[in-house]
């Protein structure tokens, strides 16, 4: 379980009700959105209307699965994104990829593990 | 058994708000949740079929949560199916946009079990059995 630094694994358990399986269901929808791809897309294109829905959908989704640093980390760039703050957004973007990379590994665990 | 069930329309771009909801409305086997992803699926599905209640969420690509409310606002056939919205932004702007548009209540995500069923319980019931 100390391999888990982003995903709070007892968290998400909580969220989705105690129920084993639908937390497993819910971190495959999780997973199946790829975030990362429309994020990383949208950034490239420069196309932050997108990206801000894409981050705002990130934040709570995030929270559901029990990713809370990752929702902070993805609320602070919406919110920079929405008050036009952009160059704040191109600073964190790759911190905000880096949680999300880091929280899909711990998410990928978290499978196996409830899978056994 | 689904006669007899309160249609309760789910409308959000992300899958997993989709399934935290219907998952918290099967609680109560008199809900049936209709789960859809975007503003012109719940047209489309409100075009033949009704719901007595529509949990919205604010911010989706395409139609957002207040052009959707609007067409809804604007159609003899929808203009009074109470609205809740479905957000994870408590901003004062959307609230005042929400009463405006006679919004019943705003709910905030990651909303918990107890207070979702509750509003809706609360709203179900105000609307009276079959609807109105």
């Amino acid at each position: 379980m100390e391999k888990f630094i982003l995903l709070d694994f007892n968290k998400g358990m909580e969220k989705c009700l105690g129920d084993k399986d639908f937390y497993l269901e819910i971190l495959a929808a999780f997973v199946e959105e790829d975030y990362l791809k429309s994020i990383e897309d949208f950034y490239q294109a420069e196309d932050w209307a997108q990206y801000r829905l894409k981050t705002h959908s990130l934040k709570s989704a995030s929270l559901y699965v029990g990713a809370d640093g990752l929702s902070e980390v993805a609320h602070e760039v919406e919110l920079a994104v929405k008050n036009g703050d952009v160059a704040y957004a191109q600073a964190h973007h790759g911190f905000l990829v880096e949680c999300l990379v880091e929280t899909l590994e711990e998410i990928k665990m978290a499978v196996e593990l409830l899978r056994k | 058994m689904a006669v007899g069930k309160r249609n309760i329309l789910v409308v959000d771009d992300s899958a997993v708000n989709l399934k935290m909801a219907g998952k918290v409305l099967a609680a109560n086997e008199d809900y049936k949740a209709v789960l859809v992803p975007s503003g012109k699926v719940a047209l489309k599905y409100l075009s033949t079929n009704s719901a007595e209640l529509i949990l919205l969420d604010v911010m989706m690509p395409e139609m957002d949560g207040f052009e959707l409310l609007e067409r809804l606002r604007a159609d003899e056939a929808t203009k009074d199916i109470p609205v809740v919205f479905l957000t994870a932004d408590d901003e004062g702007e959307i609230r005042q946009r929400a009463d405006e548009l006679g919004v019943k209540d705003i709910i905030l995500k990651p909303f918990r079990k107890e207070s979702l069923l509750t509003m809706v319980e609360n709203i179900l019931h105000k609307s009276g059995p079959e609807g109105d």
